[in-house]
């Protein structure tokens, strides 16, 4: 090999293990505001992940949402396999309510379970209507 | 009907099936038989395509419900516009839609090449017709758009959010670009099988990539224009895995865009050429199964219906096929000249590709994270968007720099000398300003030098519109209109790019400025005749009201905007109760602050007053509100007009073009002599 091609070598390796190791430093700070796995109510349940910053999802509760007019937070059950975890969630210094967030749908929370029991949410997510849709019954909600 | 669309569709997968065999047979033996009759078939598969989806429109302007894909996208009362829209608004639908610009593109292209480049086009042929047998594959077993269901009486209608204008729009764009870099592709697949492996293939597929970069970029933009709009969080961008499914294909489709450059003018590069066309290309086609397999679990999930693993074959056919081809061809793609100098065009170009193939890796490795992620440690982890910025931004801000250095730097080896020359300017210019934002009080790292880069490249361009003008009006005695006119109508491709990497100039100011000094705020317990303020706006709640409608029931807010004591208008929202459908829409505000009153108030020139409602009691109107105030973000959307009209002047023929193909064709001859 020329000295040019070993220069060329050289210095593509060193570009590499520099993005490597520049992408590890970055993404090894993750918190669950930057990074999260989300895990079903059950599992949030069974593991009593208490203070842990969590993203958990399940389905809320038909007639829980609670939202007082003028009001910018909301709170609501999520339900999941029996479980029941109440939650309160505030738009101010976070996204707003999505327009989805409706009896029965799917959503995910991220937040903490606080000293009384209520899951503290900081993100509020619930199922995009989606396009493509599989096999759904959508009778069920007419 | 049903049952005649069904069979257009198998039909026209099964002339697809021919066209691909015959044009292969016919390349591969050199038999003009076998490749015209692999013509002819792909002509008819583009009638039987069209058929196939006309026949789809039709049963849903004539509110067929008793086909379940009419069902589910379409009522009777939707407007029309949308009723159209739902031809590609569901899963089989968009697919059909998909397979039927392919099958328009292939015959454009083959009427279009029928007495041209007779060695390249079978396989080119070949190579487009087995995509759409695939996807012919997929609607005729997996997603078949004609299934009958039961009779209903009326449909469940397209979901209400995706009844917007920009969103029946973006579709269609995007699919434009996806499709498009078929073809690229396919020129490449049979410049290595034809061992062509000159710059014919890149100078005939010029326009189709550009064509093609450019609708991608079109629908990721509209795409993002329609969360601002539509979704309420007063943003345009989360790094959503649907989002960065596009956008990959777009970034290494740019390094494409570029790096041909390079082969025309200097026959280097020419691995890196057909690489980032096979990924780019690659990429599309993994942005479309991404968001159809549910595969990735987001706010945009879709369910699952067994595409998954058709696509991964293809795919894989696709990606690892041409790799291999590559592989085997190496010998054909050495080049012809070598890299003299760092400081260089050729390295500016090349650093270009680095830094985009770069941050798609970057953002493709975050995008599927939470598969690995899951397979590992049994947590699906989802990266959000703090981390995409953090890995991203960086590398953002070299390539914008490069964006005006690349046109200044000379080729081969750029001489002090040429660097002094060039660059001073430009270079004084942007230390001036960024020192005058600096002492304005602008002290955010990356705003700042984000900025910074944009004054660079707007600097940049000017000065080579400048010198080329100038030159013209020395040596042509012209004036310096007829000088600026003449001088991009002779190069329309670079003056044309120019004015593209403008609009990507204001695009990055417009960014810039909306991210970094966004300002937000809540209020609750509003009545009306209360007044809110954020940085130096009032707003004033005015009134309630419900009305029932016929599609709908509304509860509007009106509003009333002014700064400093001077009223600039209404700003009006409601909540939207749709009949027949679940959940409310929310229809936010949105005041583009244009008019500035004050010196002071020049800098506010295309910022956004965003109102979001939160929650209203329609009796007593007490409400609650979101307000944000978006710097800039108007720049944004200005960015993607400029780039418009940069592209249509790119695209455009230049003279010179016949004479370059004919000199390349030349070149290839006696190269595979």
């Amino acid at each position: 090999m020329s000295g040019r091609q070993i220069k060329f070598l050289i210095s593509g390796a060193l570009i590499i293990v520099a993005l490597v190791a520049w992408f590890a430093f970055v993404t090894g700070g993750a918190s669950t505001a930057s990074a999260a796995y989300d895990i079903s109510l059950k599992e949030f349940r069974a593991k009593h992940d208490h203070g842990d910053d969590v993203r958990v999802r399940g389905k809320v509760e038909e007639g829980s949402i609670v939202q007082r007019a003028g009001s910018a937070e909301v709170t609501f059950s999520l339900i999941d396999a029996g479980e029941t975890l109440p939650v309160r969630y505030s738009t101010r210094d976070h996204g707003p309510i999505p327009d989805t967030f409706v009896d029965g749908a799917n959503a995910i929370v991220t937040g903490s379970l606080d000293d009384s029991g209520v899951f503290q949410a900081h993100t509020l997510q619930a199922k995009c209507p989606s396009k493509y849709e599989g096999a759904q019954d959508k009778a069920a909600s007419r | 009907m049903v049952g005649f669309g069904t069979t257009c569709l198998l039909l026209a997968t099964l002339a697809a099936v021919w066209a691909a065999v015959s044009s292969f047979l016919g390349g591969a033996v050199r038999s003009t038989g076998f490749a015209i009759s692999g013509r002819r078939a792909v002509y008819a598969a583009g009638l039987l395509f069209t058929i196939a989806i006309g026949t789809l429109e039709y049963l849903i302007l004539t509110n067929d419900f008793s086909v379940e894909y009419v069902f589910q996208n379409s009522h009777i009362t939707q407007p029309l516009f949308f009723k159209i829209g739902a031809l590609w608004g569901g899963q089989a639908g968009s697919l059909l839609f998909w397979a039927w610009i392919l099958s328009i593109y292939a015959v454009v292209l083959v009427f279009w090449n029928r007495h041209r480049h007779k060695e390249l086009m079978p396989f080119v042929t070949g190579v487009l017709m087995t995509t759409l047998v695939f996807f012919g594959i997929v609607l005729s077993i997996v997603t078949p758009p004609f299934r009958p269901g039961i009779a209903h009486a009326d449909g469940m209608g397209m979901n209400p959010l995706l009844q917007n204008y920009w969103m029946v729009i973006h579709p269609p764009c995007l699919y434009l670009g996806y499709v498009g870099f078929a073809v690229p592709f396919a020129f490449g697949v049979a410049a290595m099988i034809t061992r062509r492996t000159g710059e014919v293939w890149i100078r005939t597929t010029r326009r189709w990539t550009i064509f093609a970069w450019f609708f991608l970029g079109i629908g990721i933009l509209l795409g993002a224009y329609w969360a601002y709009i539509e979704l309420g969080w007063g943003g345009y961008w989360a790094w959503d895995p649907v989002e960065t499914a596009s956008f990959m294909p777009w970034l290494v489709g740019t390094a494409f865009l570029h790096s041909v450059l390079v082969q025309e003018q200097k026959r280097m590069l020419k691995v890196w050429n057909l690489v980032l066309v096979i990924l780019t290309y690659s990429l599309a086609i993994f942005g479309t199964f991404l968001t159809r397999s549910g595969i990735l679990q987001s706010v945009h999930a879709f369910a699952g219906t067994g595409l998954g693993p058709y696509f991964a074959v293809y795919l894989g056919i696709a990606l690892f096929g041409s790799l291999g081809l590559l592989i085997w061809r190496l010998p054909d793609l050495r080049s012809e000249h070598r890299l003299d100098s760092l400081l260089s065009r050729e390295s500016a170009f090349l650093l270009n590709n680095l830094l985009l193939v770069g941050i798609t890796g970057a953002v493709f490795f975050l995008t599927v994270f939470p598969i690995p992620s899951e397979l590992w440690t049994g947590k699906g982890i989802t990266m959000g968007p703090p981390i995409y910025n953090r890995v991203t931004l960086p590398w953002f801000l070299a390539l914008i720099f490069l964006t005006g250095i690349g046109p200044l730097v000379a080729w081969r080896k750029a001489s002090p000398g040429s660097l002094r020359r060039m660059f001073l300017a430009p270079t004084v210019a942007t230390a001036a300003v960024t020192l005058a934002l600096f002492a304005a009080g602008a002290r955010e790292f990356y705003a700042l030098a984000f900025y910074a880069s944009a004054v660079f490249v707007f600097g940049s361009i000017v000065s080579e519109f400048a010198r080329g003008a100038a030159a013209r009006m020395r040596t042509k005695g012209e004036g310096p209109a007829a000088a600026f006119g003449r001088l991009v109508w002779r190069s329309k491709r670079r003056y044309g790019g120019y004015v593209v990497h403008l609009g990507v100039v204001f695009a990055v100011i417009g960014i810039a400025g909306s991210s970094a000094y966004k300002k937000d705020a809540t209020f609750e317990d509003i009545r009306p005749g209360a007044v809110m303020t954020l940085d130096g706006y009032t707003l004033k709640y005015e009134r309630i009201e419900t009305v029932e409608g016929t599609a709908y029931a509304r509860v509007t807010q009106y509003l009333r905007l002014s700064r400093a004591g001077r009223d600039l208008g209404p700003m009006v929202v409601e909540k939207r109760i749709y009949k027949d459908v679940k959940n409310p829409t929310t229809e936010v505000a949105i005041f583009p602050f244009l008019r500035p009153a004050s010196l002071a108030e020049v800098r506010r020139i295309g910022e956004d007053v965003y109102l979001t409602p939160i929650s209203m009691d329609p009796e007593s109107g007490i409400a609650s509100f979101t307000v944000h105030v978006l710097p800039f973000v108007n720049w944004l959307w200005l960015g993607g007009l400029v780039v418009i009209l940069g592209t249509g002047i790119a695209i455009l023929p230049d003279r010179s073009e016949k004479r370059l193909m004919a000199a390349s064709r030349a070149v290839e001859e006696r190269a595979v002599a």
